[in-house]
C-alpha cells in the first residue's frame, strides 16, 4: 500500500489520490502542496457543513424549547387571567361592570390598575378619616369616648374618658363598664337593662350617677351605640358620657326656684281672690243700699247722685269679677263643665244682651251659622258665652257706625267638632303693633281706652285662658276694610239630637227678604229655604220692586224697618202699597220696635226684634201662614213675651246670686230689658247679707255657688228670716232632672229655671212671683 | 514569472499603471512587496506626483522603516495612509503578511488629510468631531477613515463624524486588523504607523464623484433574543443567560478557537429605534467575566439573533454590495474601488475568499482598480441612510470616479 501523501488527512481525498493515481505514484512536491489545498478545503467544507448543521440542531431544539416554554407560560397565564377575573370581579363591589373583566393580560392589568388606584384612593381617604376622627375623639376632652366589645369590656378610652372619669387606659382595658355604676344601680341591674336596650334598639340614652376612681359622683349624660356588621353581628359599642354634674345642679335649682314661684304665685291669686271677695261683700252692700235709697222720696238732685253711686258700684263690682275671674284661673281653679247645651241659643242670648246697646248705636247686630255647626254640644256654655259676651261686648263698645256679625263654623276632628266663632266689626279696629299684647294681662292698648270706654283689659286675657282650657285658640285677624274680627275656636263633642221639624205650612212659600245688611238678608234667607221655601233676597225697596215684578207675587215679606226711605216715604209702606195683600214681617231693633208698632203701618202681620232668632222667625211665619191670611188686617201683636216692661206691670225687688259673672251679667242684662234693677251676689253667704240689710222680694238663686250653695242658703233664709222677709225663691239650675228639682223645693225654694234661663221662663217666674196669691209652683 | 492555476486567482494580481489615453482623470498604480520576493513590480514609480497614497499589509510589513523610506521617496508628494490588516486586497488577489501600495493621482480634486491619536483626546467619539472639524469646508465630497481597531470604538467615532460633517458628505472606510491576533493594531499617516491612530483624509472638488456598496450576506437564525446584560461593547447575557455558554453550545469542539470561532456567528441587532438591524462581530472573550467584546455596541434591552452564512452567501453579499455600489451612487465605470472587508467573512470563506474578491470585479466589470484590506470593521451609511456607521462582517465597497 503506497504511502499517503504526507499531510493529506481528508479520507475522500486520500481515497481518491489511491483510486485515481494508484498507490505506486509518487507526487511530485508542487502537486503536493496543491493536494495539502485541496485536503484543506475538503476539510474545511465539512467543517463548515457539520458547524452549520450542529447550529441548526441547536436553534432548532432552543426554538422547540421556546415554544414549549411559551406554551407553558401561555398555561399559565391562561390560568392567572382566570385567577384575576376572578379577584376583579370580587374587588368590583363600587358597581361598575367591566362586561365579565379583562380578555387578556393587558386589560387586566388596567381594570387591576384601575382598581388599585381606586381603591388606593379610597384608603388614603379612609386614613385621612380615621386621623381625623381619632384627633376628633382625643381632642374631645369634654366627652368620655369608650368602646366595648360585645361582652361590655372596655376597648378603646380617650383622654376626656381619663379626664371625667379618673381612670388611665390601662386600668380599665379588658374590664366591665358596670364598674363605673353606684353599687345600688349595680345591684338594680341597671347595667344589664342599658345593656339590653342598646342591643334592642341600637342605641341608649340615660343619665344618671356615675362613680368616679376616686369614689366621687358624677351626674353622667350617656349614650350606649351599638355597632354591627353589616351582616347585623354585634361587634360592640361606642359609649360616650358627658359630666354634667353642674346642670344637674343648675336644674334642680331651677326646678324649686320654679316651684317656689309658682307657689307664690298661687298663693298671690288666691289671696287676690280672696281680697276681691272681701271687697265684694261691702260693695253688694254699697250697690244694695243705693236701691233703697232710689225708693225713698228724694229730691232730683240726690235721684242723680244716687244712680252715680249706683252705677259706679256696678263698675266696680264689675272690675272686681274680672280680676277675681283672672285670679281664679291663674290660680288653676278653673273648673269646666260638660253639659249639653245648645249652641245656637247661645249665641242668641249672647247678641241679646247686647241688641238694646246696638239698636242704640245705630248698629246692625247679626250672625251666621254655617252648614256643620252642631246644634247642641257638650261642653260649658257659661264659659262659651263669657268668651263671646267679652268679643261682642268689644265690638259693640269700639264700634260707631257699620255691623258687628258673629260666624259659626264647624269642623269636624275625630269624633268632636271643632266650632269656630268669629266676631267681626267695623270698628276702630287693632294697629298690627298692639295685636301681640291684646291677650296679655293688664295690657289694654291704649290708656286713653282705658278713659273712654272702661274696662280692666282683663277680658281678653280672661277669653284667651277659657278658650284654651276648651281645647282652642284666639287669635285677631287683619281686615282691610277696616275693623277687627276676634275668633276662637273650642273643642266641643257633637251631641246628637233631631231637629224638630218645620211647620208643613211652610214648605212651598214664597218669601222675600229685603234689608240692606247682607249678614241680615242671607240668615234668615237661609233658614227659610231649610224649611222648603224659595227665597228671594232685595238689597234695598227698589230691588225689592223689581223683584216683585220679575219674581211675584210672594207669600210673605220680610222687610227691614230701617231700609233708606225711597222717593221720601219709608220703605215698608212702599212696598206694603206695591205688594197688596201680601203680608210684611217688619224687622226692626228693639229699641225702635216699639216706635214702629205706634207707627202702624196698616199692612203690616207681625214685626221681629233683631237679630233674628230662628225659632221666632219659625213661629211669626207658621202663624201668618195659618191665621189671619183671609181676615181683614190683625192687630199688632207680641211677637213673643219678652217681658218688655214688665216691672211697669209688677215691680219687683230682685237679688240675682250666681258666681259665674257672666250668668250674672245675662240674667241682669235680661232683667233690665224688663224693666228692674237688680242686686247681684255671688254666694249664698252674701245672699244672706243682702237679705239681712233690705228686704227682697225675689231672689234668683244659682243652685251651685262656693262657699255656700243656693239650697243651703234657701234654707237659711227659710229658718231665719221673719215671714214677711221672705222672698219668693227661684232656684237656677243647669241639672233638669227631676229629682234635683225636688232637691230645690225640698230646701224651701218656691220654683226653679234652668240653664240657660229663657226669656218666656223668665217671664213666667216673675209673673208668678208677682202675683198676691203666688201661682208659682208652689207658695211661698 | 510562471502564472499560478488561474482558478487560485492571483494570475490577474499583477495590473499595471491604469493610465487612460483618452482622457487624463484620475491616475492609479499599484504595487505589492512579497517578503523573500521584493517589490512588484519592481522599479520606479509612474506616478511619482501622487497625491493619495494606500498602504494596506501585515502588522510586521506596513510597521517595516525600510518599506515606509521607499514609498515616502516614491510619492514625495502624497499623503500616506497607512494601516495593518488581517489581509490584504489587490484587484482580486487576497494575500496575508504582503504590502500593497496603491497611489492615486487626481486631476481636478483635492486631497487633505488629518490624524489624531486616541488618548489625545477623551474618546473615540470627541476623536470624529476633531477630525471631521479639520477636514470640513463646503466641498469636501468624501471622507475615507482608516482607523485603530483595538482601542477605537467604531460605532462613537462614526457618531462623532456625522455630528461635525456637513451634510452630504460621504463617511466610508474600515478599523485596520491584525490578522487572526487581536493583538495590536497599527495606523499611520505620512508617518510610521502607531496604535490608536485614526486617519482621515477629505476629497474636495465638484468633479469627483463617488459612491458605496455595503452587505454582508449573513442570514439570521434561531430565536430571537434579547439582551439582558450589557455595558457599552460589552456582552454579559442574553435572555438572562450567559451569552458566552450560548456561544460555546453552538461552537462544539469548534469554542476553543474563540475569540475567533465566535466570526461565525455575528449577531444581528435591531436598533433601538426600530426596524433597521447592525451586524456585530466579536472581537474578544474574557472567561472571567463570562463576557463577550464586540466591535460595536451592545445596548441592554435590544432585540438580538445569531446569524450564519455560507461560503455562498458571503460571495452573494459581496456581488451585492459593488452592484449597489454603483446603482445607487449612478457611478459606471468607477476608477477605484476600495474594499473594505470583515475578516469575519475570510474567517469562513478560507481558501475561498478570493471568490468575493472576483464577484467585485465581475460586478465593477474591469476598469476599476480595486484594493483595500480585512478589517475588524467597516465604516459606512447603512441601508438608505446618510449618516455613517460601524459595521460588522460585511463587504464595504467605496467607488471614486472623476468627471470632466
Amino acid at each position: 500500500m503506497a504511502e499517503e501523501p504526507n499531510g493529506i488527512t481528508h479520507r475522500l481525498l486520500k481515497r481518491q489520490i489511491r483510486k485515481l493515481l494508484g498507490e505506486e505514484t509518487e507526487i511530485p512536491p508542487a502537486w503536493h502542496r496543491l493536494l495539502l489545498a485541496v485536503n484543506e478545503t475538503y476539510e474545511q467544507h465539512d467543517a463548515d457543513r457539520k458547524l452549520l448543521q450542529r447550529s441548526m440542531d441547536i436553534s432548532s431544539e432552543e426554538l422547540v424549547e421556546a415554544n414549549d416554554r411559551l406554551f407553558r407560560e401561555l398555561e399559565k397565564q391562561a390560568l392567572v387571567l382566570r385567577q384575576l377575573n376572578d379577584s376583579i370581579r370580587a374587588l368590583e363591589l363600587d358597581g361598575r361592570d367591566h362586561d365579565g373583566a379583562g380578555e387578556d393580560v393587558l386589560s387586566v392589568a388596567r381594570i387591576l390598575n384601575e382598581q388599585i388606584a381606586l381603591r388606593s384612593r379610597a384608603e388614603k381617604l379612609l386614613r385621612e378619616r380615621e386621623e381625623g376622627l381619632r384627633l376628633i375623639l382625643e381632642s374631645a376632652k369634654d366627652y368620655a369616648i369608650y368602646t366595648l366589645d360585645p361582652e361590655g369590656r372596655i376597648t378603646s378610652w380617650n383622654a376626656g374618658a381619663a379626664r371625667i372619669q379618673g381612670f388611665e387606659a390601662e386600668e380599665v382595658l379588658g374590664k366591665h363598664f358596670s364598674r363605673f355604676y353606684t353599687p345600688e344601680d349595680v345591684a338594680l341591674g341597671l347595667p344589664e337593662q342599658l345593656f339590653e336596650e342598646a342591643v334592642h334598639a341600637g342605641r341608649c340614652e340615660t343619665q344618671g350617677w356615675r362613680v368616679r376612681k376616686d369614689g366621687t359622683l358624677f351626674w353622667a349624660d350617656v349614650t350606649l351605640t351599638a355597632l354591627r356588621e353589616e351582616s347585623g353581628l354585634l361587634k360592640g359599642f361606642v359609649k360616650i358620657a358627658r359630666d354634667i354634674t353642674d346642670r344637674k345642679q343648675a336644674e334642680e335649682t331651677l326646678k324649686r326656684a320654679k316651684a317656689a314661684a309658682e307657689a307664690a304665685n298661687r298663693a298671690k291669686s288666691m289671696f287676690v281672690a280672696h281680697m276681691s271677695h272681701e271687697i265684694r261683700t261691702p260693695l253688694n252692700a254699697i250697690i244694695g243700699m243705693t236701691s233703697l235709697l232710689h225708693d225713698t222720696p228724694l229730691s232730683a238732685e240726690q235721684r242723680s247722685g244716687v244712680e252715680t253711686i249706683r252705677t259706679s258700684g256696678e263698675a266696680l263690682l264689675s272690675i272686681i269679677n274680672d280680676i277675681l275671674d283672672f285670679s281664679k284661673i291663674e290660680a288653676g281653679k278653673l273648673t269646666l263643665d260638660a253639659e249639653p247645651f245648645d249652641l245656637r241659643r247661645c249665641v242668641e242670648e249672647t247678641l241679646d244682651l247686647f241688641a238694646a246697646r246696638a239698636a242704640k248705636k245705630g248698629i246692625e247686630l247679626a250672625y251666621v251659622f254655617e252648614d256643620g255647626v252642631p246644634a247642641r254640644v257638650v261642653g260649658d256654655v257659661a264659659r262659651v258665652r263669657q268668651v263671646l259676651v267679652n268679643l261682642v261686648g268689644n265690638a259693640v263698645k269700639f264700634t260707631e257706625r257699620g255691623e258687628v256679625v258673629v260666624s259659626v263654623r264647624g269642623q269636624r276632628e275625630g269624633d268632636a267638632v271643632r266650632c269656630r266663632f268669629a266676631v267681626r266689626d267695623t270698628g276702630i279696629g287693632i294697629p298690627a303693633d298692639r295685636r301681640g299684647r291684646l291677650f296679655k294681662a293688664f295690657s289694654q292698648l291704649d290708656p286713653s281706652a282705658t278713659r273712654k270706654y272702661g274696662g280692666t283689659g282683663l277680658g281678653l286675657v280672661i277669653s284667651k285662658r277659657l278658650v284654651e282650657a276648651m281645647g282652642g285658640t284666639i287669635w285677631v285677624e287683619e281686615r282691610a276694610e277696616g275693623g277687627a274680627t276676634f275668633c276662637f275656636t273650642i273643642l266641643a263633642r257633637e251631641v246628637p239630637v233631631v231637629a224638630p221639624a218645620p211647620s208643613p205650612v211652610l214648605a212651598g212659600r214664597r218669601a222675600l227678604v229685603v234689608d240692606d245688611n247682607a249678614a241680615a238678608r242671607e240668615m234668615p234667607a237661609r233658614w227659610m229655604r231649610a224649611w222648603g221655601m224659595h227665597v228671594v233676597t232685595a238689597a234695598s225697596g227698589a230691588e225689592a220692586l223689581t223683584r216683585h215684578t220679575t219674581d211675584g207675587p210672594f207669600d210673605v215679606a220680610l222687610v227691614d224697618a230701617h231700609l233708606p226711605a225711597m222717593d221720601g216715604a219709608a220703605v215698608p209702606e212702599r212696598l206694603c202699597r206695591a205688594f197688596g195683600t201680601t203680608p210684611l214681617i217688619l224687622l226692626s231693633a228693639l229699641s225702635t220696635l216699639e216706635t214702629a208698632r205706634r207707627d202702624g203701618a196698616p199692612c203690616r202681620h207681625a214685626s221681629l226684634a233683631k237679630p233674628i232668632r230662628r225659632q221666632h222667625l219659625h213661629d211669626v211665619l207658621a202663624e201668618v201662614f195659618t191665621g189671619g191670611t183671609a181676615g181683614p188686617q190683625p192687630p199688632l201683636r207680641e211677637p213673643f213675651p219678652d217681658g218688655r216692661n214688665l216691672a211697669e206691670r209688677h215691680p219687683l225687688r230682685i237679688l240675682l246670686a250666681d258666681d259665674n259673672v257672666i250668668n250674672q251679667q245675662v240674667a241682669l242684662q235680661l232683667l233690665e230689658h224688663m224693666g228692674y234693677r237688680v242686686d247681684a251676689v255671688a254666694n249664698g253667704f252674701e245672699v244672706i247679707e243682702a237679705l239681712e240689710r233690705q228686704p227682697y222680694d225675689v231672689v234668683l238663686m244659682d243652685v251651685q255657688m262656693p262657699e255656700m250653695d243656693g239650697l243651703e242658703a234657701a234654707r237659711r233664709i227659710r229658718q231665719s228670716f221673719d215671714r214677711d222677709r221672705q222672698p219668693y225663691i227661684v232656684a237656677i239650675t243647669a241639672n233638669a232632672m227631676r229629682e234635683d228639682r225636688d232637691h230645690c223645693l225640698a230646701a224651701g225654694m218656691n220654683d226653679y229655671l234652668s240653664k240657660p234661663m229663657r226669656v218666656p221662663d223668665l217671664v213666667r217666674c216673675l209673673r208668678a212671683a208677682a202675683s198676691p196669691s203666688g201661682d208659682g209652683l208652689y207658695p211661698a | 514569472m510562471p502564472a499560478p492555476p488561474s482558478y487560485i486567482g492571483w494570475v490577474r494580481a499583477y495590473p499595471q499603471v491604469a493610465v487612460f489615453e483618452e482622457e487624463v482623470r484620475m491616475q492609479i498604480e499599484q504595487r505589492s512587496y512579497v517578503p523573500g520576493e521584493g517589490w512588484r513590480p519592481a522599479g520606479a514609480p509612474a506616478l511619482g506626483a501622487a497625491d493619495w497614497v494606500m498602504v494596506f499589509g501585515s502588522r510586521e510589513q506596513v510597521s517595516d522603516r525600510r518599506r515606509f523610506e521607499e514609498v515616502r521617496a516614491w510619492y514625495p508628494k502624497a499623503h500616506l495612509v497607512l494601516g495593518s490588516t488581517s489581509g490584504e486586497i489587490l484587484d482580486t488577489e487576497v494575500s496575508d503578511g504582503r504590502l500593497t501600495v496603491t497611489a492615486v493621482r487626481f486631476s481636478h480634486t483635492t486631497v487633505r488629510a488629518a490624524s489624531i491619536r486616541i488618548g489625545a483626546v477623551a474618546d473615540s467619539f470627541e476623536a470624529g468631531q476633531v477630525l471631521a472639524e479639520r477636514l470640513a469646508a463646503p466641498d469636501l465630497a468624501l471622507v475615507f477613515v482608516v482607523s485603530d481597531g483595538h482601542y477605537v470604538n467604531g460605532s462613537a467615532l462614526a457618531q462623532g463624524f456625522n455630528r461635525r460633517l456637513p451634510p452630504g458628505t460621504l463617511l466610508t472606510g474600515g478599523l485596520a486588523g491584525d490578522g487572526v491576533r487581536f493583538e495590536r493594531t497599527l495606523v499611520g499617516l505620512d508617518a510610521l504607523p502607531a496604535e490608536g491612530v485614526i486617519a482621515a483624509v477629505g476629497f474636495y472638488g465638484d468633479r469627483l464623484r463617488v459612491g458605496f456598496g455595503s452587505s454582508g450576506g449573513w442570514a439570521p437564525f434561531g430565536p430571537v433574543r434579547r439582551i439582558t446584560r450589557s455595558e457599552a461593547n460589552v456582552l454579559y447575557e442574553l435572555d438572562g443567560r450567559s451569552a458566552l455558554a450560548l456561544y460555546k453550545r453552538y461552537l462544539g469542539e469548534l469554542a476553543e478557537g474563540l475569540p475567533g470561532a465566535a466570526l461565525r456567528f455575528p449577531l444581528c441587532i435591531w436598533t433601538p429605534d426600530g426596524d433597521r438591524t447592525l451586524v456585530r462581530t466579536i472581537l474578544s472573550i474574557d472567561e472571567e467575566q463570562q463576557s463577550m467584546t464586540f466591535a460595536g455596541d451592545v445596548p441592554t434591552g435590544a432585540r438580538a439573533r445569531f446569524m450564519r452564512a455560507s461560503y455562498e452567501d458571503l460571495v452573494d453579499g459581496a456581488a451585492y454590495a459593488a452592484e449597489h455600489g454603483m446603482r445607487d451612487s449612478r457611478i459606471e465605470e468607477a476608477e477605484l474601488a476600495i474594499c473594505v472587508s470583515c475578516w469575519g467573512r475570510k474567517l469562513v470563506l478560507g481558501q475561498r475568499t478570493e471568490e468575493e474578491t472576483e464577484a467585485v470585479r465581475e460586478m465593477l466589470g474591469a476598469r476599476p482598480v480595486i484594493t483595500g484590506f480585512y478589517s475588524y470593521g467597516e465604516l459606512a451609511p447603512p441601508e438608505s441612510a446618510e449618516s455613517c456607521e460601524l459595521h460588522n462582517q460585511t463587504m464595504t465597497i467605496t467607488l471614486m470616479k472623476e468627471i470632466d
